[in-house]
């Protein structure tokens, strides 16, 4: 079940009520006043009772009309939804001043009504009707103020129950801006209200006692009737006049008395709330219904103690991340600044290297010269070189020309050698058939006795000197071996120095070849050497500044020590701080 | 010459002119008049007999004596003009070396077997089978 159900009725009905008190005015001020007209009272009644009874229904009507939302949420018709409940919260708020204009306004038709349709009965005049129209509605402003105030208490009240369903003061405050400021005018509105309608009563009730007396006078023929009238008149208007003044008093107060409670309760309740947060009690924030200036009270309130709630809750978050956080600053600034020591150390011990670095780097440049000027030089020597190899190798070449020509004569040599072999072969053979010859004639000289004792000495001296013949032939063919064996080695000594020679200019080739290419290398080594000197020297320049950086970087260094340590204190401080802050707002009940 | 043309031991003979062979290192002669003539032989020629073979020593190339039908290849030969007193040969040698001994010469005063031509050769050629 709803707890909304019947609000819709229950918040208007002070309304009614407010009613009939005005209509129990009413009647007993037409009673004291003797406005009806005897033999119509019930006729008057009839009338009075139809028309509050029609004005009632239809004011309880246009009442709840405007409160079609809140209706729907108590009978379950309508959602229970943001909106719908900011719609009622409005139509809620409104009510009180509907329930004004709409009371007003029937209580000025109504009384003209009655009026009217009494003046139409048989026998009444419209004077008795306009004065029952006058009566009407000079207690209408009276009504409405009491109809308003009684049921603005229950309008607030309703809100509250709404607002308790879920909505948050920026809803509220969204709902029901803060922009009208009425008070003022409220007040003077209900001042002019209370004072004037007792008044006008007053002013009417001796105005009428007046006119009855002077009818009375008229009446009256004789002055001891005039002097007896006189005395009884004051007599008979005392009673009237004090039961309408107390009554008209009674409802005056009555406004006054809620009205001051309708001001006074929302500061009471406002003075408890911040006397609450003065306490360090801060729940979930309140919404205090009011209305125009006390509802801008309220809702500032409110917006100012959920902001405070807010704020106190991060300030409580903050506190402890604050906490959290400087402890780790204190421990991270504890470790930067030994990292920061070791490091001021590490960067001195940089900086000493880097200062040998630029040291060693300045040699090496010197080193880098010197390299190139041995580069250059080898660059020249090894250019001598290959003219050199190349003279060489043109020399082994003449070298290899001479040695293939000495091979061919020594091959010629060796042939002609040979072609005198054959000849002095060719003697021998004749040397030795001479020989043989000579033999043969020697043999038949000695066969021949004393006779051919002759013959056989010339033929002995023959055979003497074809054996000489053959002697010197085979001491030739000893020297042709020697010469052939002596020109085979020639030629074998040639080839092998053609070969030699060969193999010579190979090499001087390959020398050559080596040459050029060690030549080349000796350029690119030459350009090398001159590349990493330009690059040495830039090192050099380098490594100079890099000691200047590591310089700065280690007097860098030693500033951020000084600077970590300084933080360390300020983190120390901060960490004191944010215990004081959490202690302070912990001071502060915050509901979660 | 027959064993009654041999001289006995108790007389000697003087021959005329000698065919004075070598054969290795020994030395052999020929009467001037039992050989024909001389030529050239070398080895793989003319199949003749070698008087190497009767020393026992290898064929060389060396000098083909020639008579009738018979031939006899030494290394070397000189002819020796002169008279030269013949040895006889003494009995126990009447049959040595196929009958082919005549006697013994000193034709430069070393003493020189004087051998019959075509004996000799049959002798070589029987030692040689």
């Amino acid at each position: 079940m709803s707890s909304l159900k019947g609000l819709n009725r229950w918040v208007t009905l002070p309304s009614i009520w407010a009613g009939l008190i005005g209509v129990l005015l009413a009647v007993v001020y037409v009673a004291f006043t003797a406005e009806i007209r005897s033999g119509t009272r019930w006729q008057f009644a009839v009338i009075l009772g139809v028309v509050v009874l029609v004005a009632n229904l239809l004011g309880d009507s246009f009442e709840q009309s405007r409160l079609k939302t809140l209706k729907g949420l108590g009978l379950g018709t309508e959602s229970q939804t943001r909106e719908n409940l900011m719609k009622a919260l409005v139509e809620a708020s409104r009510i009180p001043d509907t329930v004004f204009v709409s009371s007003m306004a029937f209580w000025v038709v109504g009384a003209f009504t009655v009026g009217l349709v009494y003046s139409l009965l048989p026998g009444v005049g419209w004077s008795e009707g306009s004065r029952l129209a006058f009566i009407g509605i000079a207690l209408g402003p009276l009504v409405s103020v009491l109809a308003h105030l009684t049921v603005l208490r229950r309008v607030r009240d309703v809100m509250s129950r709404i607002a308790a369903l879920g909505l948050t003061t920026g809803d509220l405050v969204r709902a029901l801006p803060a922009d009208r400021y009425q008070l003022r005018r409220r007040f003077v509105l209900f001042m002019a209200v209370s004072a004037i309608t007792p008044l006008v009563f007053l002013c009417d009730l001796g105005a009428r006692t007046a006119f009855a007396l002077l009818d009375a006078l008229l009446k009256t023929t004789d002055a001891a009737a005039q002097q007896g009238v006189l005395a009884s008149a004051p007599a008979a208007g005392v009673v009237p006049l004090a039961v309408i003044a107390g009554l008209t008093l009674v409802v005056v107060i009555s406004c006054g008395w809620i009205g001051g409670r309708s001001l006074g309760e929302p500061l009471q309740l406002i003075t408890a709330a911040t006397q609450r947060i003065a306490d360090g009690k801060l729940g979930k924030s309140t919404m205090i219904p009011a209305e125009d200036e006390l509802w801008g009270v309220s809702a500032a309130f409110a917006s100012m103690e959920h902001q405070l709630l807010t704020a106190l809750r991060q300030l409580k978050d903050a506190g402890v991340k604050i906490s959290s956080t400087t402890e780790e600053l204190i421990s991270s600034s504890l470790k930067h600044e030994a990292g920061a020591a070791d490091q001021t150390g590490a960067l001195s011990q940089t900086s000493a290297t880097t200062e040998e670095l630029a040291r060693s780097a300045k040699q090496i440049a010197q080193n880098a010269s010197d390299v190139s000027r041995q580069a250059q030089a080898m660059l020249d020597s090894a250019q001598h070189g290959k003219r050199s190899a190349g003279a060489f190798y043109a020399s082994i070449l003449r070298v290899r020309e001479g040695n293939q020509a000495i091979a061919d004569s020594v091959v010629r040599l060796n042939k002609r050698v040979q072609q005198v072999g054959r000849i002095v072969e060719f003697i021998d053979g004749i040397a030795d058939k001479s020989d043989l010859l000579a033999l043969n004639a020697e043999l038949e000289g000695t066969k021949a006795g004393d006779v051919g004792r002759g013959f056989s000495l010339v033929a002995a001296e023959m055979r003497r000197l074809s054996e000489s013949v053959m002697a010197s032939t085979r001491e030739i063919n000893r020297l042709i071996e020697e010469i052939r064996d002596a020109t085979n080695a020639a030629v074998m000594a040639t080839e092998a120095g053609v070969k030699a020679t060969d193999a010579g200019s190979a090499l001087a080739r390959q020398v050559t070849e080596s040459l050029d290419r060690i030549v080349d290398f000796a350029n690119q080594t030459s350009d090398a050497v001159k590349a990493i000197t330009l690059a040495t020297h830039q090192q050099q320049a380098g490594t100079d500044q890099l000691a200047t950086a590591m310089s700065d970087i280690l007097r860098s260094t030693q500033n951020a020590l000084g600077a970590t340590a300084q933080m360390s204190s300020a983190n120390a401080d901060l960490s004191t701080l944010s215990g004081e802050l959490q202690k302070t707002v912990s001071r502060f009940e915050v509901a979660p | 010459m027959s064993a009654a043309e041999r001289p006995s031991p108790e007389e000697s003979q003087e021959i005329e002119g000698l065919v004075l062979c070598r054969v290795g290192e020994n030395h052999i002669a020929f009467p001037a008049a039992a050989v024909g003539s001389i030529d050239q032989w070398e080895p793989g020629g003319v199949p003749a007999p070698q008087s190497r073979v009767a020393f026992g020593l290898p064929v060389v190339a060396g000098k083909l004596l020639v008579r009738g039908g018979f031939s006899l290849v030494v290394d070397g030969l000189e002819i020796v003009t002169d008279r030269a007193k013949l040895l006889p040969v003494p009995a126990m040698l009447l049959g040595a070396v196929g009958g082919a001994l005549r006697g013994f010469v000193q034709p430069a005063g070393s003493l020189v077997p004087l051998l019959g031509l075509a004996e000799f050769s049959a002798f070589v050629t029987r030692g040689a089978h």
